[in-house]
């Protein structure tokens, strides 16, 4: 293969320039699928949306759930006998879906992003200890506000400071030690065990009623979704996804080329850096605020989609959110119908689908960690 | 019409490393930058890449300040090939290539964009390892995608940092011929840092030996390569002879005698 | 131009999604037939003012103190839904597996209590009360907060279920027993010399503080809790102690307490517990152990009725003069059978005293 190589390079003369003729009927055809690729997950999530809606412990149709969308968006007159099954699709079954896909997608969208800018297949908020701290920060306002006088914005906002706080200083010590995969992981671990610690100290500390609201916090779960959660958590994914799309080909530019070759190719590296890792850690904290900590989805979510439809981040970041909201979704559905009645919280059961796949990761990674 | 780097200062941190460096490429010629390691010569390539912003001097082109523009223009202008790049992603060997058509693109990239790009793959020669992940191919062709990436990139000044160190020799002669058939062909100028003094001498039409962030000597190779300032640069003495029509440097050997 | 398929299918999504919150107007028809209820309105442990429609012919109940208490006021008929937890430490209650809708006190599943359609919902205050509430509120499903292990609030416990289960007589009949025990344990304690206690709930080394229901049972018991001057207690004012510092405070009885299950305790069970507790490093030396005064307990039998049955055995063992003529396994046969309505499988199931063996 390679002295085939070296015939032609030393057999061909350099073209001028001008497309070589033979290429000219393809010019454009890689990744021509990707779009249809995509679409075709955007079917499936929607049809996977449907399906979940209809799993559950109350018996509930296809056709209930068509009706209750009509009348909850058409308005109308609730029949006495439709009331239940109404009310379980509007109330618990739609807003915990949405909530379980909109927060896996977040996730999953947060995770690509930091992959690419740390060029690093191995990071996520939860690796880097971001989600731990987010958790943390809204534990705090829990704690100092209490649990039922606090409106929401003031716990994500806590998350969210505390997380970007996190993310500064993790990122900043990293960059001292050249962003090591290595270091990165170890600031991680270390960054994650203290916050889980800030948190149980917390709890030690609480009293009942701001502990039930605590311990939240501390597994991921959608039991207690609602239409403000799902609302806010799909407001924050929609206004990300264009925003990174827009600055995708410079996402590829610096996970690809690197910093220098980035800036190089026109890329300007500081800013966008600091831009997309505010957007990612707004996203994981979100999430975190409303379902707590829920690991795995954001490392799995990407690997996933780049599996299926490769590394470039204008396709894998769409990809990123179908495949980690359709991770989640997946992870919730088994989590409350495998020991029905019970309820297994989703962070627990993605757990059990994601290690093994992290594992896996690892193992088959073509270079070694350095 | 020549690239100009005019008094050149940079420093990182406290650490002085381009200590007014100025120097005139004709458009269309391969210029090497030569020095021991730390001279600066890297730096001076990222310099007028625009990775490094310098203290003070500046950098033309036709003329005009190219330090002055914008990232992207500075982009379309000026094509960088570093070191080497290693990449922790699977990713084709056209998707590497079309990386140097970033500037030039908006969300996506175009039909003009993928002409280029296919231009490119077939002026090295990768066609038939275009669908090929990146992190499949050896050192030598990893090389050549990374300058088919500044290739695509369309640009009418080269810089290439090192490119050749990790290649074993044949392809460091592939990369050196390639890069001096460009000038020639597409009239595109060249800079390149480099080691080997030999091979610069044997392809570059221009040859500038750094040393402690200054130039010592510049001029056609023959010029530049001065037994004694080379002994003074390098701190070792070498012998400088024509052979078929190139200067050429070898190291003259003593007694083993570790300095200082 | 390909990046906007994926966006517009996202927004598409999400259009629908949002949509449903707040874009139809959805008026629900009159009830027909619906028997005109009588509203009960009651405050709850958390200050909450709850409406229910009464009367309460369906109730869902978590936590099994709160269920023993139900079925206390003869309301147990009412539950038809409870917690894993409760069912297993009362296997007596009248329900089956697909009645049970949630494990513990969180995690609970709203389509199965909905599915139950309980006219009221009954939780502690350490179940997600917060989130039951509102995710039940478009069931008409009022929630109520009552917390029946908290001892300090045991008579407004048992009025407030009194009042939701329409059962006040039944409440007070209740509360007139628990008082009968109280006062016959207070009035032969008073005046006695306190005896040093050492209690461990459920985990080695796990001792109670003040504010806890057991240090408050020690205290009317005659007892002297040798932790009670300790701090830094956890939500339930428990801590795991130092094991030097139980041979230091050198308690005259120790008592180990299990967590509550109606099921009896085997006596092997018991008598591995006590071998446990007796030969433990340094413990020979104190003087419980000497003087063979280590008890071991269901705490279904000492933590019933707020832990009143508890500080009547605790009263017998520390001071057996003045509880000749009690016998307080009398009262425990009456708990269970007059008003858990269930059969007492003998007192040697939930008490192990140390003369028992043997």
């Amino acid at each position: 293969m390679t002295t085939s190589l070296a015939e032609r390079d030393a057999g061909t003369p350099p073209t001028g320039r001008g497309p070589a003729p033979a290429r000219d009927d393809r010019p454009r055809r890689a990744g021509a699928w990707r779009p249809v690729a995509l679409a075709a997950g955007a079917v499936v999530s929607v049809l996977a949306i449907v399906v979940a809606v209809t799993i559950g412990t109350a018996g509930v149709t296809l056709a209930d759930v068509w009706g209750a969308i009509l009348l909850a968006t058409f308005g109308g007159t609730l029949q006495p006998d439709f009331s239940q099954a109404y009310s379980i699709v509007t109330e618990l079954r739609l807003p915990r879906i949405l909530l379980a896909f909109g927060a896996g997608a977040a996730l999953s969208v947060a995770g690509a992003i930091m992959q690419g800018l740390l060029r690093n297949p191995l990071v996520s908020p939860f690796t880097l200890g971001v989600s731990p701290a987010a958790a943390f920060g809204a534990a705090l306002a829990i704690t100092l506000g209490g649990a039922t006088t606090l409106p929401a914005w003031v716990i994500i906002l806590s998350a969210l400071g505390m997380a970007l706080a996190v993310s500064a200083f993790v990122l900043s010590l990293a960059s001292a030690k050249k962003m090591a995969v290595a270091t990165l992981l170890l600031l991680g671990i270390a960054v994650t065990q203290l916050f889980e610690a800030l948190t149980s100290a917390l709890q030690f500390a609480a009293n009942e009623n701001t502990l039930q609201a605590i311990v939240r916090w501390t597994f991921g779960s959608v039991n207690d979704a609602n239409w403000g959660d799902v609302q806010i958590v799909w407001i924050v994914l929609l206004l990300s996804l264009p925003l990174v799309l827009w600055f995708a080909k410079d996402l590829n530019a610096i996970a690809f080329a690197g910093d220098d070759a980035a800036k190089s190719l026109g890329v300007n590296v500081g800013p966008l850096r600091v831009g997309l890792i505010v957007v990612s850690v707004l996203l994981a904290s979100v999430v975190v605020s409303f379902c707590g900590v829920i690991g795995f989805v954001g490392l799995v979510g990407p690997h996933i989609a780049r599996l299926v439809i490769g590394a470039d981040h204008r396709y894998l970041l769409p990809a990123s959110g179908l495949a980690g909201g359709l991770l989640l979704l997946l992870a919730d559905t088994v989590g409350r119908t495998v020991m029905a009645p019970a309820v297994i919280p989703v962070g627990i059961v993605v757990a059990f689908i994601g290690a093994p796949i992290f594992i896996n990761l690892i193992l088959t990674r073509k270079t070694a960690l350095r | 019409m020549s690239l100009v780097i005019d008094d050149v200062r940079f420093s990182y941190g406290k650490h002085l490393v381009l200590d007014g460096v100025s120097l005139e490429v004709q458009e269309g010629t391969f210029c090497a930058l030569l020095g021991p390691n730390g001279s600066g010569k890297s730096t001076l390539t990222k310099v007028v890449a625009g990775v490094h912003r310098p203290a003070s001097g500046g950098v033309r082109f036709r003329g005009d300040d190219v330090l002055g523009l914008g990232r992207r223009a500075h982009a379309r202008l000026i094509g960088y090939v570093p070191q080497s790049a290693e990449v922790p992603f699977d990713l084709t060997v056209r998707e590497a290539v079309l990386l140097g058509r970033t500037p030039h693109f908006g969300i996506g990239p175009g039909r003009a964009d993928w002409e280029r790009v296919d231009e490119a793959i077939g002026l090295l020669g990768l066609e038939e390892l275009e669908g090929r992940s990146i992190s499949q191919l050896s050192g030598g062709q990893a090389q050549r995608v990374l300058v088919a990436r500044a290739i695509a990139q369309d640009t009418r000044v080269l810089l290439l940092d090192e490119p050749t160190s990790a290649l074993d020799l044949r392809y460091q002669i592939e990369t050196l011929q390639l890069v001096r058939q460009i000038t020639r062909s597409h009239g595109i100028t060249a800079l390149i840092a480099i080691h080997d003094l030999n091979h610069a001498g044997r392809f570059c039409d221009q040859a500038v030996l750094l040393h402690r962030g200054r130039i010592q000597r510049a001029g056609t190779p023959a010029e530049a390569f001065d037994e004694a300032a080379l002994a003074d640069i390098y701190g070792l003495d070498v012998t400088v002879e024509e052979r078929d029509g190139y200067v050429e440097v070898r190291p003259v050997v003593h007694e083993l005698e570790l300095q200082r | 131009m390909s990046r906007s398929a994926p966006a517009a299918a996202l927004g598409a999504v999400a259009v629908a999604a949002l949509a449903l919150t707040g874009c139809g107007t959805v008026v629900a028809a009159e009830p027909t037939g619906s028997s005109a209820a009588a509203q009960i309105t009651v405050t709850d442990d958390q200050g909450r003012e709850v409406v229910i429609d009464g009367p309460v012919e369906r109730a869902v109940v978590l936590n099994s103190y709160a269920n023993e208490f139900v079925r206390a006021i003869g309301a147990g008929d009412t539950v038809v839904g409870v917690d894993r937890s409760s069912l297993n430490r009362l296997p007596y209650l009248e329900i089956t597996d697909d009645e049970v809708i949630a494990e513990g006190l969180d995690q609970i599943n709203y389509e199965a209590v909905a599915a139950l359609e309980p006219d009221v919902v009954v939780l502690p205050r350490n179940a997600v009360w917060q989130e039951a509430a509102e995710q039940l509120e478009g069931f008409g499903i009022p929630v109520v907060v009552a917390t029946a292990w908290d001892y300090a609030v045991f008579d407004d416990t048992v009025d407030l279920l009194g009042e939701v289960f329409g059962a006040e007589q039944e409440a007070d009949g209740f509360q007139a027993f628990a008082d009968e025990i109280q006062e016959v344990v207070a009035e032969r304690v008073e005046g006695l010399d306190t005896v040093p206690v050492y209690w461990e709930t459920a985990e080695p080394y796990l001792t109670v503080l003040p504010g806890s229901g057991f240090h408050a049972i020690i205290e009317a018991a005659g007892g002297e809790n040798v932790f009670a001057e300790a701090g830094g207690g956890d939500v339930q004012q428990e801590i795991t102690v130092d094991p030097a510092e139980v041979v230091t405070r050198d308690p005259a009885v120790i008592v180990h307490e299990y967590e509550p299950a109606a099921t009896p305790t085997e006596a092997s069970a018991f008598e591995a517990t006590r071998d446990e507790l007796t030969s433990r490093p340094g413990w020979s030396a104190i003087q419980a152990v000497e003087d063979d005064q280590v008890y071991v307990a269901n705490g279904w039998a000492t933590s019933a009725i707020a832990k009143s049955i508890g500080a009547l055995y605790l009263a017998t063992w520390l001071h057996p003069e003045a509880f000749e003529d009690v016998d307080p396994d009398a009262y425990l046969e009456r708990w269970v059978t007059e008003f858990q309505g269930t059969d007492f499988a003998g007192v040697d199931g939930y008490i192990s005293a140390p003369g028992d063996q043997g």
